[in-house]
């Protein structure tokens, strides 16, 4: 009876993603011919430009995240008092509105600075969007945080910068683990935001759905998804596998 | 040489709706075991966290070993101090944790070996057995042990304890108590505890400073502040009291059990007479002050009884050796000494 209960989702699970999942695999491999070759056309310079803008751009916006998201949490989470759930509301708040449309209206702010269609405006738009991902973690780790543990490192002879490095940082450490993993997965295979935010700036993202949607050639785009796929796959076995579980 | 570990002077500090402790002056001497005992809310914790230097007075000045400190931050301060809820860090071992205020300070590898060892010794932890072991493979009495090591190591110029005993249950609140005293004579260092919990107090401390709403009440010996209490809230914080209003007439006291004879008077017309439970004789008339009452409870503890007497409109608490019988509704004289009736003011 209560294996029953997982049906309905597993159910869902299997026909709008295992499902497509294998279409894609198999698209990949020209079923039923089965052979590498769009494997091969996409192992080219040119694509592995894109694959290092991805990259580059996936970093940059996970840094940013982590290095703005940490003050915040550790500030709702340790110093808010009374105002801490006040506090998540507003970082919750932006999810109210669609992904898309806040998209739209960052581009509304950006034209007038003369900013669109640069790598500035689209890592501003990714951190803009992916900021609570890293923000909500962090705040779940540190909330576990007592301030007497804090305190006693203080009493101990530890100044705040060493307090800091020596019992808050470690401490945190599966949030940090968590917030990267859940704003650099869906910032590597971003497509939104590059699009209407890059102008020409190309990530995998975009040029999957260049592949797909304009060239038609769903062989070579489903050959770059499982690429992407395999890359992201083996970095977060390996991010967790050295850096313990992960809590989200 | 310093006399005195802690002292403090006219200490106030407020928050910002309340005082939290006004006017407080306190002197330790080194190596005493002194508490600090009130209700929750008076004020103790705050007391303790002015020392450490996790809060700053707002007037007087402390002095730790001699030496002004109060402004001086925490980690400047060289103060042990174990929290309530031990506050003991997850991410380190056992060793890790004893061994972080001499991490902190850079002291040698060696030596921390060394320190740590001794210390997990003096808290009866095997060094052998616990080092590597992570805190939440810890029982809540070995956790314990382990923060009063990791506040000894630093060899502190004074030990601060936030209620540490609070969270165990009865059995192993009484064991650690009496480790507590073992480690503290093991030490030598000026132990400061604080406590709501009167037989805490009574048993441990050289001395014990009653506080309540943020100000002294009496500093004194257990003894001096079970026998003597310097308030009448001291009398009713600690011990059973019995309490009953009365008007000076006659060079003694007129009530609403009758005439009383007491040995002082304090100049008020208006009074509170105190007597302990144990301080009342039952069914003997040769005492300064004698009454007829009548048994109303009666409740057998093995070697006491617990006794509930009514005198007029007035019910005593009485506490008597159970080799005496008594009945309820039993008619029975009572009565104390002139010496143990103290007087305070209504």
């Amino acid at each position: 009876m209560k294996r029953l209960l997982a049906f309905p989702s597993l159910i869902y699970l299997l026909v709008f993603f295992y499902i497509p999942f294998l279409i894609v695999l198999l698209y990949s491999l020209d079923f039923p011919n089965l052979t590498l070759k769009y494997y091969f056309e996409i192992l080219d310079s040119l694509y592995l430009k894109v694959f290092i803008n991805s990259l580059v751009l996936a970093v940059v916006t996970t840094v940013l995240c982590l290095v703005l998201a940490y003050p915040v949490a550790y500030y709702i989470a340790l110093k808010a008092g009374k105002w801490k759930n006040f506090l998540l509301i507003l970082v919750i708040l932006p999810f109210w509105i669609s992904f898309l449309l806040r998209t739209y209206a960052i581009m509304t702010l950006l034209n007038p600075l003369g900013l669109m269609f640069t790598f500035t405006a689209v890592v501003l738009g990714m951190v803009y969007d992916y900021l609570p991902f890293m923000i909500l973690p962090l705040y779940a780790s540190l909330e576990r945080l007592s301030k007497s543990q804090i305190e006693v490192s203080y009493v101990l002879g530890a100044k705040p910068s060493e307090t800091f490095l020596r019992v808050t940082l470690p401490l945190s450490k599966p949030g940090i683990v968590a917030g990267i993993i859940l704003v650099f997965t869906p910032a590597l295979g971003e497509f939104v935001v590059p699009v209407m935010l890059g102008g020409t700036y190309a990530t995998i993202g975009t040029v999957t759905w260049d592949l797909f949607l304009r060239y038609h050639n769903w062989w070579k785009g489903s050959a770059l998804s499982m690429l992407y796929i395999a890359i992201v796959l083996i970095a977060i076995i390996l991010y967790i596998r050295r850096s313990g579980r992960i809590e989200l | 040489m310093v006399e005195f570990a802690v002292e403090l002077d006219g200490v106030s500090k407020s928050y910002s709706n309340f005082e939290a402790v006004r006017d407080i002056r306190l002197r330790i001497r080194k190596g005493e075991f002194f508490s600090i005992l009130g209700p929750s809310g008076s004020g103790k914790t705050t007391i303790l966290r002015l020392i450490a230097g996790l809060l700053f007075p707002d007037k007087g000045s402390i002095r730790l070993m001699g030496e002004e400190v109060t402004l001086v931050p925490p980690y400047k301060r060289n103060v042990g101090m174990v929290f309530q809820e031990l506050a003991l860090f997850p991410h380190l071992n056992v060793f890790e944790n004893v061994a972080y205020g001499l991490k902190v300070r850079k002291v040698p590898e060696g030596e921390i070996r060394k320190k740590v060892k001794e210390c997990l010794e003096i808290v009866n932890l095997d060094p052998e057995t616990y080092s590597r072991r992570k805190i939440n493979q810890l029982s809540g009495g070995q956790q314990q042990r382990v923060a009063i090591a990791r506040a000894l190591a630093i060899e502190p110029s004074v030990l601060l304890l936030d209620e540490p005993l609070g969270s165990l249950d009865l059995k192993l609140r009484q064991h650690m108590m009496s480790e507590l005293k073992r480690i503290q004579k093991t030490v030598k260092t000026t132990f400061i505890y604080v406590t709501h919990d009167q037989s805490e107090a009574l048993i441990m401390s050289d001395r014990i400073a009653v506080i309540n709403k943020g100000s002294i009440e009496q500093i004194g010996t257990p003894a001096e502040i079970y026998e003597t209490p310097a308030t009448k809230f001291v009398a009713e914080f600690i011990g059973e009291m019995n309490f009953i209003p009365a008007e000076v007439y006659n060079g003694g006291l007129m009530s609403e059990i009758g005439y009383m004879k007491v040995s002082k008077l304090n100049g008020a017309k208006r009074v509170v007479v105190a007597i302990r439970p144990e301080k009342i004789k039952l069914g003997c008339s040769e005492l300064d002050n004698v009454y007829n009452a009548v048994i109303e409870e009666v409740a057998y503890l093995g070697g006491f009884l617990s006794l509930k007497a009514r005198i007029n409109g007035i019910c005593l608490k009485c506490l008597t050796p159970s080799d005496l019988r008594f009945e309820e509704n039993q008619k029975v004289e009572l009565g104390w000494r002139a010496d143990d009736a103290i007087v305070f003011e209504a």
